[in-house]
């Protein structure tokens, strides 16, 4: 597809929320944010506005260690999202050092050599119009 | 359930339309109205019944009959004691019945048509293409559709288990064999082993045969007491138990496959009907894809987990060898995308032994269950 027909990965980003906000630009500072909440200590991510274990307001912004393993992968071989029309493209489904389930991209050549459990971390990859997005890449790469 | 037959809820009609027509119309300039194929499927659902619309005081619309209040003008019914409308997802389906059920067992309403319609294939619904998995932070890296929530799930549980991508095929094989006895179903053409294999995958690991077809159509189903049944025309089918329970993660893929909720449905059914699963004589099972279908037969615990496979091979879930078969109309993959309904009308015709050559023999008992991030599940008896 020519590069000037495709839509912005910047279309796919939500209508950002104060509370949210510190996910989405820490992610295009290259740095993967989780919550941890100063009551009791858990740490969750997709965010909320409290805790979800103790509901305590006192839930903050966490830069995540970057480690995590492979929880699941799939490879799309249909263009769902205007964006991204070019397939295949796999997605990893990483679980967190810190516990959470996240999805990122995953290429597909490591969709492909990287067995579910394989240590991972994450990095971030500039899309065409200069939204970062997460990677995630065998730990050793 | 209640005891009292004023209380208790039967099934006293259904109705649906001629879903492998509409799809061969291929040359449509225009979308097909959804009013229309609701007020169609209502129609055949009061045929059916013997009743009139007059003798309906409760209307629950689903998915593509957006406005309850036109949808009930268009009928001609004024003063509903029951109205409402429930969102497009296919979750809905099962609990639509349990409201419908919920009204008549309290005495709110006293017989309440369900109406659904989809109209998705001449509205080119093109699902997955707008983020209706629900999770923001997966769409943004391409992460989308339930299906592709389904598959992840599936590669977790292929590891977990040894399994391959064996049990889906048999699954689709099974099922497409269903829907070449079922009348009105879309795909009626066998499937072999090399032609599942042989399939694109969409996300892989799920190929073409383990989606849902999209697809117009209408389905309705009229509740009303097992009182007001006996004096019907129909064989009385009871919904001898119904439970529902959510599974709240922030995405629609669930680490235990959904294993948790559905262990708690099944002792619902199972503690109010008074019966184990082995008594039921067929079910349905939701299956937006196939994976639901091994995820449920493990999480009702009609096997051990990771087991659907040996399940499959041992008990079986096709009609003639099975005693229990499975999606015995085609399900969604083959005879009819209608979320769920046309798997809760399978259960009906199969208990009043309306199925012809896929009749399940001297059915008594069927179950209908859906796994999804809102889990429903029902069991219904001929009485």
């Amino acid at each position: 597809m020519e590069e000037s027909m495709r839509e912005n990965v910047a279309s796919l980003l939500p209508v950002v929320t104060e509370y949210e906000a510190p996910f989405w630009n820490g992610l295009q500072d290259g740095k993967l944010m989780v919550q941890e909440c100063k009551s009791c200590g858990h740490k969750q991510f997709p965010p909320s506005p409290v805790c979800t274990e103790c509901l305590s307001e006192k839930v903050e912004w966490v830069e995540a260690s970057g480690k995590a393993s492979l929880w699941s992968k799939v490879e799309f071989n249909k263009a769902y999202l205007k964006p991204y029309p070019d397939v295949p493209y796999a997605v990893a489904v990483a679980r967190l050092e810190e516990g959470p389930l996240v999805e990122g991209r995953f290429s597909a050549e490591n969709y492909k050599k990287v067995p579910i459990d394989a240590e991972l971390k994450v990095t971030f990859v500039d899309t065409q119009d200069g939204t970062k997005i997460v990677e995630f890449v065998p730990v050793n790469d | 359930m209640q005891t009292n037959e004023s209380r208790r809820v039967a099934v006293v009609g259904v109705g649906d339309v001629d879903y492998g027509k509409y799809y061969r119309q291929r040359d449509l300039h225009y979308v097909r109205d959804p009013y229309a194929l609701g007020i169609e499927a209502f129609k055949n659902a009061l045929e059916d019944s013997g009743l009139t619309k007059d003798d309906i005081d409760g209307v629950i619309c689903v998915r593509d009959i957006k406005q309850y209040d036109q949808f009930c003008y268009r009928i001609g019914i004024d003063k509903p004691r029951l109205v409402n409308g429930l969102e497009s997802s296919g979750r809905q389906s099962g609990l639509a019945l349990q409201y419908a059920a919920m009204a008549i067992a309290t005495g709110m309403a006293n017989t309440v048509a369900v109406v659904y319609s989809n109209n998705g294939r001449t509205a080119k619904y093109n699902y997955g293409s707008t983020g209706d998995a629900g999770d923001p932070f997966g769409i943004l890296h391409g992460m989308t559709s339930p299906g592709a929530q389904v598959g992840a799930m599936f590669a977790r549980y292929c590891h977990d288990y040894n399994a391959s991508e064996e049990v889906l095929a048999k699954i689709a094989i099974s099922q497409r064999y269903h829907a070449s006895m079922t009348p009105n179903a879309v795909f009626k053409k066998l499937l072999t082993m090399d032609d599942y294999m042989g399939a694109k995958y969409i996300t892989e690991p799920l190929r073409l045969f383990d989606y849902c077809l999209i697809n117009d159509g209408a389905v309705c189903i009229i509740l009303s007491s097992v009182e007001r049944a006996k004096d019907l025309k129909k064989p009385v089918v009871e919904m001898i138990a119904t439970s529902a329970c959510g599974d709240m993660k922030s995405m629609y893929m669930k680490e235990d496959f959904f294993y948790g909720a559905l262990q708690k449905i099944s002792a619902d059914l199972q503690g109010q009907a008074g019966i184990k699963l082995t008594d039921i004589d067929n079910m349905q099972i939701y299956d937006n894809f196939t994976p639901t279908v091994v995820f449920s037969l493990e999480g009702l615990g009609l096997c051990g987990r990771g087991e659907a496979s040996q399940y499959i091979d041992e008990v079986g879930i096709t009609l003639g060898q099975s005693v229990r078969p499975v999606n015995t109309s085609g399900g969604h993959i083959s005879e009819t995308y209608m979320q769920g309904f046309n798997h809760q009308v399978e259960c009906v015709r199969q208990l009043r032994h309306e199925c012809g050559e896929r009749q399940v023999k001297d059915s008594k008992l069927s179950l209908y269950v859906c796994a999804a991030p809102i889990l429903t599940g029902h069991i219904f008896a001929r009485l």
